[in-house]
């Protein structure tokens, strides 16, 4: 299940790929219940119907956006990660062969995406870096309230490495598969699991002052 | 490695906590698919394997979909080679430059160096007023964020080019600068634009009666039938 109140789920119908037609059990985007087969949306955008261009969109613009902000973190940049990712899929279109689910490999775009400005925004924090140190150093009555559970655990999930986190937040938020993980950043599903591990033996090592209330329910 | 079976699950209140963090809000489909069309017609962005009969297609969707955008790379891959080739004719057939020419070296009659010029200075004019036209109508619906910046850096290119050649006479010099000035402005935009930047472009393309030059210039009614 997908958090966002998305449940996907793959019917064995298409002999394009096993498990290509989804069916998403609700969701806004596209109505509950509807179906897409993936090879007939892709002929459809490649015979140059634009209403199949929109609908390739509306199924999977959600999955995207959650993928891409849940990374970035930002809203205007993950509005331009959604409009790149999807600019890209409709460049590669012809590349996809079905060698794993499309939302998959559309989901392999969009991490591409997400790092890309992932890193370019670390560049420029490491320009602003000495200013906000200084600033720090300046004002350190501003670090005295000591924060709640949920505070640490957001900021130990963006300490946590980029291989780490990505994992983490795809697997524990999303809820993703290993195998979509592993096809998604391109590594093996035992990769992915082990890193999966190693994010959540730091986070409780980092949490281990909040060991009580996380284990409490 | 470990096995998944293996793992111990995160803590349910970890994974409810972590729910939280970056938690995307609901997606504008309708201004986020506009903005992607927008973005791929400026670049000529096209599915592969599509074939191109669908321009009827995009016929259709005229009123929607400026004409410049679709095929904004390869004129400005052609004006800028076209310019490159003009101006180097231009200074091969310059004069004072006896020193530096060779005897034997085939020149270009002044006439075709002349000629090559103007077309590249017509289609320079031409992309500008298409480019100029799909900023408008950027401003108009409010989405100048998905301006191809890219394109007017390479008209701005293009013009700084033609100013420095012998096509930039009395009559095209002023229409030249007044153009640098308004894709410079543009090339300035960015992804925080304030609405007075755009405003100060469209004034000054109003206030200098830019489009209306664009269209009426010298060097575009010069030419042949056809070149355009």
């Amino acid at each position: 299940m997908h958090p966002g109140g998305e449940w996907l789920r793959r019917v064995p119908r298409n002999p394009f790929q096993a498990g290509c037609v989804y069916v998403l059990s609700h969701g806004s985007n596209p109505a509950p219940g509807s179906q897409v087969d993936d090879k007939q949306l892709i002929g459809r955008i490649q015979a140059g119907d634009p209403a199949a261009e929109r609908q390739f969109f509306e199924t999977y613009a959600d999955r995207i956006h959650r993928i891409v902000y849940r990374f970035v973190g930002d809203p205007e940049a993950a509005q331009d990660c959604v409009q790149e990712t999807f600019i890209r899929a409709f460049d590669r279109l012809g590349t996809f062969r079905g060698e794993s689910a499309l939302g998959t490999w559309l989901g392999s775009i969009a991490v591409s995406v997400a790092l890309n400005a992932l890193r370019g925004r670390k560049r420029d924090e490491k320009r602003h870096a000495p200013w906000e140190a200084a600033e720090a150093v300046a004002a350190p009555s501003a670090r005295v309230s000591e924060p709640d559970l949920k505070t640490r655990l957001h900021a130990e999930i963006d300490q946590l490495p980029e291989g780490y986190r990505m994992v983490f937040l795809l697997h524990d938020v999303e809820g993703y598969t290993h195998e979509e993980i592993g096809t998604m950043l391109g590594v093996q599903s035992g990769t992915s699991k082990a890193q999966l591990f190693r994010a959540r033996a730091r986070l409780r090592d980092r949490l281990a002052d909040f060991a009580p209330e996380v284990s409490s329910t | 490695m470990t096995q998944e079976g293996d793992e111990t699950p995160l803590e349910p209140r970890l994974r409810e906590l972590a729910q939280g963090y970056n938690a995307p809000p609901a997606l504008d489909h309708e201004a986020t698919w506009r903005a992607i069309e927008a973005r791929r017609q400026a670049t000529g962005s096209q599915v592969p394997g599509r074939p191109q009969v669908v321009s009827g297609r995009r016929k259709a969707r005229g009123s929607r979909r400026p004409v410049m955008s679709t095929r904004a790379a390869a004129w400005i891959s052609g004006i800028a080679a076209l310019l490159i080739i003009g101006i180097g004719i231009g200074r091969m057939t310059a004069p004072n430059r006896g020193d530096l020419a060779t005897a034997n070296a085939p020149v270009p009659s002044p006439r075709t160096a002349s000629t090559a010029l103007e077309i590249a200075a017509a289609q320079h004019l031409s992309q500008s007023e298409a480019y100029l036209t799909l900023f408008r109508a950027s401003v108009r619906s409010n989405d100048v964020d998905s301006l191809p910046v890219a394109a007017a850096r390479q008209l701005l290119a293009t013009n700084r080019l033609l100013l420095d050649s012998p096509v930039a006479d009395a009559r095209l010099r002023p229409l030249l600068l007044d153009l640098e000035l308004v894709l410079a402005e543009i090339t300035q935009l960015g992804a925080t634009t304030r609405p007075d930047d755009v405003k100060l472009i469209t004034d000054g393309l109003d206030r200098g009666d830019v489009m209306l030059r664009l269209r009426v210039a010298p060097a575009r009614g010069s030419l042949p039938n056809g070149v355009l």
